[in-house]
């Protein structure tokens, strides 16, 4: 049987989770500006989540003495690394590598292998949640030069990271449950690990009643999706071939509407969207979805229709 | 001199054409009735007597209409529309864009190119509304021969409506004019814009560009011409003897 | 005029259509042994064809007691997975239309005017029940109009109440409710069995299976290699047999197939074509046309197919069966169906045909309107396009043939003016 996108998808997947959690152990190390969730609480990783940095860089550079200094190059120097991950890869970083997103993924084939139905959100419920992730990344990006200039103390300087449930759950993979606990060094430790656990707790709830939860809250992929104009990885459509049988809309874990529902454009490159290619797969007709790399791309057709297991 | 013969095998009547080249040298017709093989035959034969010439001149023979495959004789069958479209273009002088034809029992609308080509058709269905067999019947009917259709039409002084262009509702619609009075003239003109409304229904939003042609026996009738000028407000043009034009237009499609 | 004389009457005229109809369908199949072009793994379908259009042959056949369905919207992975084997209550016989003739409207749909008259002539008999979707008007008013035909279905009957906008979600959310609602018809059936996500997810491989199939055959006649009265036949064979077999035929049949004579290839669309009735398939050969491919529900579209699902629970595969059902359909009965004119262009941008021929069954009004809609976007695309009104009856067979054959000659023109230098 060939090889389907969704199989390729999987490996490549799987690959990236043993490269980015185990990595470090074999001396892998790419790096603090992945843009994944490659977290950095996890003992051994092979590379670092550019939220981390970010932070740190955001709130280090604000400093008077940094400027023109090593650090700030530093920084830059990361940024510029991370937008050139982010022009390459576009949200395939979501789709393909995050390792946070397979754990989502496992839960997702959990939940059908045990016949649970899926909780979909309303489009009401979706739109209203999809400022969400911007305001978390304006929160992340704010709070560290409060920090810098003395107005909030030092345990504020990782914002993003102190709530985040990729540092609660994925050292879970390295046996290092720690940071499901209570951090009772002072009230502001205190508050933030609890925090953390009950959004690790809701988290792990929705992510198993719904494909892809977190990412609906995500500021990375909030951060990723501004970057679009650099991307070079796109999935386009042919609107003049479309049947609007609404399959991508089914086979979506984002359950995105706008792909089947545009007429005109053929940008359909969404905020949400994973660049899983899902949708390519599930739709029936010759070329009316594309997954395109600058000029290179797989293509919808019948004949690679397989968004299907052969065997019941 | 070798000769072409074009066959039209019409609903009404067989017309036939000899030509040499694309010069029309003989044109004759008979009413359509069973044995239209043998009819053919004789009209053959009696073309080939008028032109003093023998059988063996006859090149090839070319038959088209409803009966083609009746006509075992013929060296090529061609669709009455191909036919139509060829015959009128070169009578026209490569000037028709659009031909209307009505036969014995349907209506057709082409549009061609500028090299004759058919860029669209139309053609009715089964019904019969509207074409050569309506007017047929009301020549039986007002007692009229067809022939006197075109110059009692322009004596009508009154508007008349009728409604139908259904054969069989038009009869009764018609008898009961005659009972109420109303002139055979008036009838005849009312009958006349009946049928070009009907042409003009066919036609519907089809791009009239270019010279209009009018073809089919029906197109002898001066008054249908007028009405279908007045429906379409375009001048439409008639060759002469317009019921041969497909005959024509078969015996031409020797030539291909 | 009643009595044992006018029932003897009755009779009488029934079994007169009821001969014909098969006599026709004999004159069919005849036509096709005899063809040039016939492949030995055609016989299976020849057979299932000559054994009869009826259910109770099906029922035989797969062991499965029958669902009669009319349309495409009922989900047959659904009443498959029920136990049932759905078959599709079609006929394309004139004989059958002419017993249901009297006492109907003149312009009446010559398709469902058939079924009646098979219905008279107790063609679908010993189905379990009958699942009608709410369609058109004709089929809404198809019960009815039995009465007045004086006759009767026997089987229980499950209506599908027909959300005409299918893009949103709320004519989704919608039919997803009926469907659940012909889930529960089904269950209670099979005598309260219920209906596992198990079975439906084999139910789904099984059609997905057939659909497959179904799209080899319809990518070998778009390169010329089957032509369209074999393609009829093998679809009007689908639901006489297991689908399984049906797709295990028709993969037989694909490695045989083997280029056909040159002829221009036209779209076919519009109303569908239904054994017996191949008059306008015939025509369209004789006058020297090839179909390439064609969006009739009894065609390429007889099979919705390509049902995908990320969610695995039973809620989510019926779920994806009734989103793909009803917002995958393509018939003219929706509102919100522009873009069904893109199935029609697409395959023509990559130059499979050039000109299409919408075929209207006259008082099929969904199909009537649809052939002057569409018409504008076709011919913008430079197509060329020819609308032929018929119906059941041969006697306009002349009639069609001539604008069929001058229409083969303006593509047969354009296709030589391309080789000259």
């Amino acid at each position: 049987m060939a090889v389907t996108l969704r199989s390729l998808r999987w490996a490549v997947q799987h690959l990236s989770f043993a490269l980015l959690i185990y990595g470090g152990r074999f001396g892998v190390s790419l790096g603090p500006a992945l843009p994944c969730f490659a977290c950095p609480y996890v003992a051994g990783c092979g590379g670092y989540c550019y939220l981390m940095g970010l932070q740190g860089y955001i709130g280090f550079g604000m400093t008077l003495a940094a400027v023109g200094g090593p650090r700030l190059l530093a920084a830059l120097g990361w940024l510029a690394v991370f937008i050139m991950l982010v022009a390459f890869l576009g949200k395939a970083c979501c789709g393909w590598i995050c390792p946070f997103g397979l754990v989502q993924d496992w839960l997702t084939a959990l939940r059908n292998k045990l016949g649970i139905r899926e909780r979909r959100l309303s489009p009401g419920a979706k739109s209203a949640l999809a400022p969400l992730k911007y305001a978390l990344l304006v929160y992340l990006a704010l709070v560290p030069p409060l920090v810098t200039i003395g107005l909030l103390p030092e345990d504020f300087s990782l914002p993003f990271c102190n709530i985040c449930p990729g540092k609660s759950l994925l050292p879970l993979f390295v046996g290092e449950a720690r940071y499901l606990g209570l951090d009772m060094n002072n009230f502001v430790t205190f508050a933030f690990s609890l925090t953390l656990l009950i959004i690790t707790g809701l988290m792990l709830v929705g992510m198993f009643f719904k494909a892809r939860f977190f990412c609906l809250f995500c500021p990375l992929l909030a951060l990723i999706h501004l970057l679009k104009p650099l991307t070079v990885l796109r999935l386009v459509k042919a609107p003049e071939l479309c049947l609007g049988c609404g399959n991508c809309r089914r086979a979506c874990p984002m359950a995105i509407e706008e792909v089947y529902q545009e007429k005109i454009s053929p940008d359909v490159q969404t905020g949400e969207c994973l660049n899983c290619g899902a949708c390519l797969e599930a739709c029936p007709t010759d070329s009316a979805l594309k997954l395109k790399f600058l000029k290179y791309g797989f293509s919808s057709s019948r004949p690679g229709f397989g968004g299907l297991e052969k065997k019941p | 001199m070798n000769l072409n013969i074009g066959l039209d095998l019409g609903s009404t009547a067989i017309k036939l054409v000899m030509t040499e080249g694309d010069r029309l040298l003989w044109r004759s017709r008979t009413p359509t009735a069973p044995g239209q093989e043998a009819a053919a035959r004789r009209l053959m034969a009696g073309g080939l007597a008028g032109l003093g010439l023998d059988e063996s001149r006859v090149r090839r023979v070319a038959a088209t209409g409803y009966g083609k495959k009746l006509f075992a004789g013929a060296d090529k069958n061609i669709d009455e529309i191909s036919a139509n479209a060829a015959g009128i273009f070169k009578l026209s002088g490569a000037r028709a864009r659009t031909v209307i034809n009505i036969g014995g029992q349907d209506l057709k609308v082409m549009t061609l190119d500028d090299r004759g080509r058919i860029l669209d058709f139309k053609m009715n269905d089964k019904c019969a509304a509207g074409t050569g067999r309506f007017f047929e019947q009301a020549a039986r009917i007002l007692d009229t021969p067809l022939s006197e259709f075109g110059s009692l039409g322009r004596l009508a002084e009154t508007d008349l409506e009728l409604n139908s262009t259904c054969v069989v509702f038009a009869e009764s619609e018609m008898v009961s004019l005659l009972a109420r009075g109303a002139a055979k003239e008036d009838i005849v003109k009312s009958l006349n814009h009946s049928v070009a409304r009907r042409v003009a229904g066919l036609m519907g939003r089809s791009n009239l560009g270019g010279d209009i042609y009018l073809d089919g026996g029906p197109a002898q009738n001066a008054g249908l011409v007028a009405a279908l000028e007045d429906e379409l407000m375009a001048e439409i043009k008639v060759v002469e003897e317009p019921q041969f034009t497909v005959a024509y237009g078969a015996a031409l499609s020797l030539l291909e | 005029m009643s009595g044992p004389a006018s029932n003897e009457r009755r009779e009488r005229v029934i079994k007169k259509a009821a001969d014909k109809a098969a006599l026709e369908m004999t004159w069919t199949l005849e036509r096709l042994r005899g063809r040039p072009d016939r492949k030995p793994a055609y016989d299976y379908f020849l057979k299932l064809a000559a054994d009869g259009l009826s259910p109770a042959k099906a029922a035989e056949r797969t062991g499965r007691p029958v669902v009669n369905l009319m349309c495409l919207q009922a989900p047959l992975e659904l009443i498959h997975a029920a136990g049932f084997q759905p078959f599709k209550v079609f006929s394309g016989s004139p004989a059958e239309g002419g017993l249901a003739a009297q006492g109907f409207p003149a312009l009446m749909c010559p398709m469902l005017r058939s079924v009646l008259g098979a219905v008279q002539v107790n063609r679908f008999p010993g189905s379990a029940a009958w699942v009608l979707p709410t369609t058109c008007d004709w089929l809404v008013k198809f019960p009815e109009m039995l009465k007045l035909a004086g006759t009767e279905i026997e089987a229980p009957l499950h209506w599908l109440e027909l959300p005409h906008l299918k893009d949103g979600p709320e004519g989704r959310e919608r039919w997803l409710d009926e469907v659940y609602r012909l889930k529960f018809f089904l269950e209670k059936l099979a005598g309260g069995r219920k209906i596992d996500r198990r079975q439906l997810r084999a139910s789904i491989a099984v059609y997905d299976e057939a659909w497959r199939a179904l799209g080899a055959l319809a990518e070998k006649r778009r390169r010329g290699q089957l032509a369209a009265p074999w393609f009829f036949l093998l679809t009007g064979a689908f639901f006489l047999d297991r689908p399984e077999h049906w797709s295990e035929a028709v993969r037989r049949v694909l490695p045989q197939l083997e280029p056909g004579p040159e002829a221009p290839r036209v779209f076919l669309a519009g109303s569908p074509i239904f054994l017996p009735n191949f008059k306008l398939l015939w025509l369209m050969e004789e006058a020297g046309l090839a179909v390439a491919a064609d969006d009739l529900c009894s065609g390429e579209r007889l099979l919705p197919g390509g049902v995908n699902y990320s969610d695995a629970s039973e809620f989510g595969l019926v779920s994806a069966l009734a989103q793909r059902y009803h917002q995958g359909c393509l018939c003219p009965t929706f509102i919100d169906n522009d873009r069904r004119v893109n199935n029609i262009l697409g395959p023509a941008r990559q130059g499979d045909f050039k000109a299409v021929v919408f075929q209207v069954l006259k008082g099929c009004h969904p199909f009537d309107l649809e052939s002057l809609t569409i018409e504008g976007p076709i011919r913008d695309q430079g197509l060329k396009y020819l609308r032929l009104e018929t119906d059941y009856s041969p006697e306009d067979s002349q009639n069609l043939l001539t604008r069929l054959e001058a229409y083969r000659r303006t593509l047969g023109e354009d296709h030589e003016s391309q080789h000259r230098p």
